[in-house]
């Protein structure tokens, strides 16, 4: 009872602070609502991730939902580091475009000091 | 240093900027710019972040000097060497290496075979040339790096993470260097293999001193350019 009082919170307040920080677009937002509102199901009615394990062919509910889980953490890593790659891109065009600016100004800057 | 080129070349030499990418080299950036000054007057050192004197230093041996808020990596370094290069007009750009590995003399020899033979890239290569003191394990991660490169672009190079190149203007417009990292050795390959530009390795000879070893070392040596490579070719 005490564990799912606390995943219940923990994905009531994960979806909360998501639906607050990031407006999300419908169907993405769809999506996430879904999730975390089956992932609360489940957590009280353990039973019936095995009855959905059953019928993908893995053994018990617990052992689908570390498959799952495994492959939704690939998933955002890969989101995570597109992410991160683009925001590096653009670190990398305005660093050098203030390099360019500041070596065209004049040759006497201040050496940085910092 | 004899000056022994022929009159003809010093509106060549006028005309070639040499850019320098540094991430702390204060100890060695002097000797490397007055080295190169004493050919090339104009000479460019990209300041990568440096946390040290590197960006004074190189101004006070007379090169310009861009610096980079931010350390991003030495493929990030060259390109904005470049777009610098080319907002002065250069004609010939070279790519030289900060801790003193290579020698001014080479690039003289490039430069006047990519005019002679209308080339858009030299490339440097110690494998063809002569190297002093090639520490073993930097030799197999060459090799290495070597095999891969020439199978994923189909070029047939010696020497694929040379840092002294020449290339003429109209190349270097077509260079577009994305990864920051070491990567980008084998990116301009791949771009020089897709843009079917003229290129042509030639010998160079790399001073493996105590100083360029160790720096070698420091940014991430051997392991770090296999696992650019191979991330660099996952997410090209």
């Amino acid at each position: 009872m005490i564990i799912q009082i606390f995943i219940t919170v923990v994905l009531l307040a994960t979806l909360g602070f998501f639906l607050s920080h990031r407006p999300a677009r419908g169907m993405f937002r769809l999506a996430i609502v879904t999730t975390v509102l089956f992932g609360v199901y489940l957590a009280w009615f353990p039973a019936y991730a095995t009855q959905i394990a059953e019928f993908f062919g893995v053994g018990r509910g617990t052992d689908l939902i570390t498959y799952v889980w495994i492959l939704l953490s690939i998933f955002v890593f890969i989101l995570i580091y597109i992410k991160f790659a683009e925001q590096n891109r653009l670190l990398t065009l305005l660093v050098r475009r203030l390099a360019l600016l500041d070596a065209n100004n004049d040759g006497n800057d201040p050496d940085k000091n910092d | 240093m004899g000056t022994h080129h022929k009159p003809g070349d010093n509106e060549l030499i006028e005309n070639c900027w040499v850019i320098i990418p540094a991430y702390n080299e204060a100890g060695i950036i002097q000797s490397t710019v007055a080295q190169v000054r004493s050919y090339f007057p104009q000479v460019v050192v990209v300041d990568d972040g440096s946390s040290d004197a590197t960006a004074s230093l190189a101004r006070a041996a007379g090169s310009s000097v861009v610096s980079h808020l931010v350390n991003l990596g030495q493929g990030a370094a060259l390109q904005t060497g470049i777009n610098f290069a080319l907002s002065r007009q250069a004609e010939y750009l070279v790519t030289f290496d900060a801790d003193g590995q290579h020698r001014v003399e080479d690039i003289l020899e490039m430069l006047a075979v990519l005019r002679r033979e209308q080339l858009d890239i030299a490339l440097g290569s110690r494998f063809i040339g002569e190297t002093e003191n090639m520490p073993p394990q930097r030799y197999v991660t060459l090799k290495l790096a070597i095999l891969f490169t020439n199978l994923c672009y189909k070029l047939k190079l010696t020497d694929t993470h040379n840092g002294l190149r020449v290339m003429h203007a109209e190349a270097a417009r077509r260079i577009n260097i994305r990864f920051n990292g070491m990567a980008h050795a084998s990116e301009i390959l791949e771009q020089i293999a897709n843009q079917k530009m003229k290129y042509v390795e030639m010998p160079v000879k790399i001073l493996y001193t105590d100083y360029s070893i160790e720096k070698g070392q420091r940014i991430g040596g051997s392991a770090r350019i296999l696992w650019d490579l191979f991330f660099g070719w996952l997410t090209r």
